[in-house]
């Protein structure tokens, strides 16, 4: 189980695992022409994660991402939350710009999709 | 009996693993590749000659060259590597061959081509394994990672050999089992390898039952490969076997038929099954019939000899094993020949022949003995301590029995082979990795050289660098001191200039000066002259004549005397004639009276003459000083006006003519660039000189920040102006209504259109020889029609590239002729332009110029004079002209002409790709954020943008002549997207199929629909089955409209529009 730092660009947000802090920051623009090979390494390290932590808190800041992008957020999230093996007690921040209801709206969506409670933050 | 079966059980391993057919070294030369162009043609070459050895041989002289060459290319070097290490093997330099590939593998830590890697592992496991270092093969061997089957299954084959090596049976078996099954697929040579593999080793292990499984297969096998021929045999083509074509391989199996055939004797044998066991060693014999001199010939007349024992058929055993005999004899084989006596010593034997037996025994051990053959010896002492104990002489067959056990502990001593390889192995690993570490720190420090030279090079480049920039500095110095110079020079000109206007308008001052003193003195001798008048109906006094201050004093004292002399004459007439003395007596009284008020208004001019003077100075004084800042203002407003060279960078061609009335012009006109937009305004405002010049730069203002503020259309632009100007002026009682006279057009270079509005205002345009006027709406800036306020409106024309537009305030048709007073007027004006235009643009200045000039002659200018040509430019690739199928054709100036799309934020035209949509999503951001559009419109627009722009993207359908558009416009209340790509037939059915159904659900049905298929989808590189297009229409709240055009067969056009309220957000 290791650290995960992948740095941000154009389209691509930045992401970090941190296992001492036990969070997941995914944060920035995440529209990548090939989103499932992107968010395979972010998946890689979640599942080790899991099989070797008990919470992790989930900090999602995306400014806009495209459709194959949020089906790949919407498996890593049920990765997350997935009982099979080791279960992880988890919390989910999503935070917007405040007045930004478009962002909030599609967090609402994850959450109907998720069954999970997230925690809207303005920032 | 049992012991006879632990003898013959020696005796009766025959099948080794065959030579390897599959030729890895070949493999991993062949799966070799270069990056750099010349090293790979001559790679290529190589190949093409099948790493024959001489071409191979000249190969490697260059090889150190080529890795010296590569060194900077890891993946070329390290190939290199790869290749002198199989070079080496093949020249059975061992040391050298691990050397190079271990070399390889410590440089392949570096580099992520998997292709070489892999050949750097393969290459390592298959030395190792060679060398019999089985442990260190796995090490390789399994990190290998090749996706061509037949290299997967080779690799295995290795691991498959080492578990057998290493022991590990049952692994062993697994792997070769799992093998089996694949093999099929990859040749017939490694299905009956693989077979023959699992069969060995269950042998060895004891476990007959599966060995004769195995060995059945296999000899279906044999027989399906020797019924179909030659043509039904699987071979690989990409497997470089050792020697073996498809012309030889049916030898090649059934050599290997017959050899299985051996072994399944052997097996029914140990099984107790005799009967069948010969059947299977006739069998044998019979294929190998033509082919006796083959050492399995031999080998199996052994084996059938001792069934033949068990069977008791001992002569035929006998003859068989003679056979075998006289055969090692012949090929010299000690072994053999000491092993052959003994079983015809046990023969001998059984048949009960016990001196024969003996005599086998004795020449068995002569033989044996030489060698130090220990197991032969053993078992020959065996069976001579067997016979003598059968011929009851005891003490000889506990003497040889006890011989026999000696021997038999040696024949176990022999040391086993592999401990030793591995030993070697090590130590040969050792002095390579102490090479390698030797090589690694001379690299390091060449590195380190290398590195340090580097820095010099860097810092003296930074020194050039530093040199080079001082010396910029010079030059710029240099340069900026001319530059000084020169507009001091420049300045010095000007001032000269100044000097000159200044001493012509001093003059000319001086001159209207002079006019308005010989006003004053006019208005005087008017005066005067009605008191003249007076006198002169008394018919005493003759008109006075007065030109300036002398000559009235003149005249008055010639009168006062011509008075005297007058007055005399009447008193000499008095005292001649009584009658009239009366009457001489009141004339006098009058005249007294005249000549007093005379008198008077001697003193009054006199006075105020000296007034006038001083009026004069002052008037003096003051007119300086305000011709002083008229001329600074005409100098200010100069600066507003852009000139002909700006111009160019607009238009083709142009010219300007501003000629003010009085200094300050009241006309103006300006331009400004929006994107592919041009606009232009030319503006006369209510009267000349500094009034006229004061509402001009309010006009000018306000017409730049409307411009700048927003994306307005020209009649609206108008409109806000005409409000705004009411607001700023009109709305003091005091002024009368000031206003202003303005055209306005918005050039669109891209879609070739001039959208104009007007208030009055004139416009003509040359287009395709014709020249057309054009005219604003009625009302001006300023008016008002009551408390409402006049609508302006929008009119749209389309140009051709070179069309010329002539815009002009009134002055130029108004100026009147000094001969006739005639204005020029339309007719003239049209005319001149119709003359000359062909002409260029300043050639057509001049004409223009001269023609006024003329006209003019000595009268005053009437009016401000101001006249624009513009020869029209327009954006290379425009639709208009790309675009031949008239359908899309007229779909795009549709859209084009809507007021959506005068307001667009953004209009991408061509081709799109990834960094494109990353730039423009970026600068959507930033032009809804200067638009004050609220964060969710903000984030819906880039997400709806993304989602679009990769939708054309991915699906865009190479045209010739149809590119892609993507388009967001800006309506008061909506921001729309247009979009439109061309599409396959495929996505053109599932468009034409999913957005009606989609766009007609009500909302619930439709936020479920997009739930469900958000769980469900998958996501492949193509695309997203459906869920971007729920996106879409889920965030826009169904607002969309589509359109598909057919263009080809299989080809469409796709045009898309999304509609986004913001009426509440923005």
């Amino acid at each position: 189980m290791k650290n995960l730092n992948i740095l941000p660009t154009d389209n691509t947000p930045e992401v970090v695992l941190d296992i001492n802090a036990e969070t997941l920051t995914i944060k920035g623009v995440c529209a990548p022409e090939n989103p499932k090979e992107f968010f395979n390494a972010v998946n890689d390290a979640v599942e080790a994660y899991k099989n070797n932590k008990k919470t992790l808190q989930i900090d999602i800041f995306l400014e806009y991402f495209n459709t194959g992008s949020s089906k790949c957020l919407l498996n890593l999230f049920l990765l997350i939350l997935s009982t099979e093996g080791n279960k992880l007690k988890s919390t989910f921040n999503w935070m917007i710009e405040e007045g930004d209801d478009e962002l909030k709206e599609s967090g609402q969506i994850f959450e109907e999709l998720t069954g999970v409670k997230f925690n809207y933050i303005n920032i | 009996m049992n012991k006879f079966v632990i003898i013959f059980s020696l005796l009766t391993v025959v099948i080794k693993l065959q030579a390897q057919h599959f030729d890895v070294e070949k493999a991993i030369l062949y799966n070799v590749t270069f990056q750099k162009n010349k090293l790979n043609a001559k790679y290529q070459n190589l190949k093409l000659a099948n790493f024959e050895s001489s071409k191979f041989d000249s190969f490697n002289e260059d090889l150190q060259a080529y890795i010296k060459d590569s060194l900077n290319d890891s993946d070329d070097e390290i190939s290199l590597y790869i290749v002198k290490s199989i070079y080496e093997k093949n020249k059975n330099h061992i040391k050298n061959a691990l050397f190079n590939a271990t070399y390889a593998f410590k440089k392949s830590n570096i580099i992520s081509n998997t292709v070489i890697k892999n050949n750097v592992y393969f290459l390592n496991g298959y030395l190792l394994y060679s060398l019999n270092a089985v442990e260190k093969s796995l090490f390789y061997l399994q990190k290998c990672t090749y996706p061509q089957s037949y290299l997967k299954f080779e690799v295995n084959y290795l691991i498959a050999n080492c578990y057998k090596q290493t022991a590990k049976t049952d692994k062993a078996i697994d792997a070769f089992i799992n093998l089996i099954n694949t093999s099929k697929y990859i040749s017939v040579v490694d299905y009956q390898k693989n077979l023959n593999e699992v069969i060995s080793i269950s042998e060895k292990n004891n476990d007959d039952a599966l060995a004769l499984m195995y060995s059945l297969r296999l000899d279906t096998l044999y027989n399906r490969v020797n019924q179909q021929g030659t043509k039904k045999v699987l071979l690989n083509n990409n497997i470089y076997y050792n020697s073996l074509t498809p012309d030889n391989v049916i030898n090649y199996l059934n050599t290997q038929q017959s050899i299985n055939n051996n072994n399944i004797g052997l097996l029914y044998r140990k099984l107790g099954d005799y009967k069948t066991s010969e059947k299977y060693f006739l069998e044998s014999i019979k294929l190998l019939g033509k082919n006796k001199n083959n050492d399995i010939y031999p080998n199996v007349k052994t084996n059938i000899g001792l069934t033949y024992m068990y069977l008791k058929k001992y002569a035929e055993a006998d003859e068989n094993l003679q056979f075998a005999l006289s055969y090692y004899i012949k090929k010299e084989n000690v072994n053999k020949q000491a092993e052959l006596n003994n079983i015809i010593a046990k023969n001998d034997f059984l048949t009960g022949n016990s001196n024969s037996a003996i005599s086998k025994c004795n020449a068995s051990i002569a033989l044996s003995s030489k060698e130090k053959d220990y197991t032969n010896l053993a078992n020959s002492y065996f069976i001579l301590s067997e016979v003598y104990a059968f011929n009851n002489d005891f003490q000889k067959s506990q003497y040889y029995y006890k011989l026999y056990n000696d021997t038999k502990d040696l024949a176990l001593n022999v040391e086993p082979k592999n401990t030793s390889t591995d030993k070697k192995v090590n130590e040969l690993q050792g002095d390579v990795n102490d090479e390698i570490s030797t090589i690694e720190k001379r690299e390091l420090e060449t590195a380190k050289i290398k590195l340090e030279s580097i820095q010099k090079e860097q810092e003296l480049l930074l020194l050039k660098k530093d040199n080079e920039l001082k010396e910029k500095t010079l030059v710029n110095q240099q340069l900026e001191k001319e530059q000084v110079q020169k507009s001091l020079a420049l300045i010095k000109e000007q001032l000269d200039k100044e000097k000159i206007n200044n001493e012509y308008l001093a003059l000319s001052k001086d001159r209207e000066k002079k006019l308005l003193e010989s006003k004053n003195y006019q208005k005087d001798i008017q005066l005067l002259n009605a008191d003249k008048i007076s006198y002169k109906r008394e018919g005493q006094l003759k008109q006075l004549e007065l030109d300036n201050n002398k000559k009235i004093q003149r005249f008055l004292i010639g009168g006062l005397s011509l008075l005297g002399v007058f007055l005399g004459f009447i008193v000499f007439a008095f005292y001649k004639n009584n009658k009239q003395k009366s009457i001489i007596s009141n004339n006098m009284s009058q005249l007294e009276m005249y000549s007093e008020n005379l008198v008077t208004a001697n003193t009054q001019l006199e006075e105020t003459i000296n007034e006038v003077n001083e009026q004069k100075h002052v008037i003096e004084e003051k007119n300086n000083q305000i011709l002083d800042s008229i001329n600074y203002s005409s100098r200010i407003q100069n600066s507003l006006f852009v000139n002909e060279e700006k111009l160019n960078t607009f238009f083709n061609d142009s010219f300007v003519i501003n000629l003010p009335r009085d200094i300050v012009s009241g006309d103006f006109y300006l331009t400004k660039q929006k994107g592919s937009k041009i606009y232009v305004a030319v503006v006369d405002c209510t009267g000349h000189g500094v009034p006229g010049s004061l509402i001009s730069i309010i006009g000018y203002q306000e017409i730049n920040h409307i411009l700048d503020k927003h994306n307005f259309s020209p009649a609206k632009i108008l409109h806000t102006l005409n409000k705004n100007i009411n607001n700023l002026i009109n709305t003091n009682a005091q002024v009368g209504s000031d206003g202003m006279d303005v055209m306005l057009l918005e050039i669109d270079t891209a879609f070739n259109k001039i959208t104009y509005a007007g208030a009055r205002g004139f416009m003509s345009v040359f287009s395709d020889g014709i020249l057309t006027d054009y005219k604003g709406d009625r009302n001006s800036i300023g008016e008002k029609n009551g408390d409402e306020l006049p609508v302006f409106n929008d009119k749209v024309i389309k140009f051709n590239e070179n069309d010329i537009v002539y815009l002009y305030s009134d002055g130029f048709l108004d100026q009147f002729s000094d001969i006739d007073k005639k204005r020029i007027g339309t007719k003239t004006f049209k005319t001149k332009l119709e003359s000359i235009k062909q002409a260029s643009l300043t050639s057509q200045k001049n004409e223009l110029i001269s023609l006024f000039n003329i006209h003019k002659g000595n009268a005053k200018q009437t009016d401000d004079v101001t006249v624009l040509g513009l020869k029209l430019k327009t954006v290379q690739k425009t639709i208009n002209t790309v675009i031949e199928n008239p359908r899309i054709e007229e779909l795009l100036n549709s859209i084009s002409q809507r007021e959506t799309m005068r307001n667009n934020l953004m209009v991408i035209y061509g081709t799109v790709n990834q960094e494109i949509i990353i730039s423009t999503i970026k600068l959507i951001e930033k032009k809804l954020i200067t638009g004050n559009f609220s964060k969710t419109i903000i984030t819906k627009v880039k997400m709806l943008s993304t989602e679009i722009l990769q939708n054309i993207s991915k699906h865009q359908t190479e045209h010739q002549t149809i590119y892609p558009y993507f388009i967001i416009g800006n309506n008061n209340n909506d921001l729309n997207i247009i979009s439109g790509n061309v599409i396959n037939e495929h996505e053109k059915n599932f468009l034409a199929n999913k957005l009606p159904t989609y766009k007609a659900l009500n909302r619930e049905d439709l936020k479920k629909e997009y739930l469900e298929t958000f769980s469900n989808s998958t996501i492949t590189n193509e695309g997203n089955a459906g869920l971007g297009l729920l996106t879409i229409l889920y965030r826009s709240d169904q607002n969309i409209e589509h359109d598909i055009v057919t263009i080809d067969e299989d080809l469409y056009h796709f045009n898309f529009e999304v509609i986004i309220k913001t009426n509440s957000n923005n």
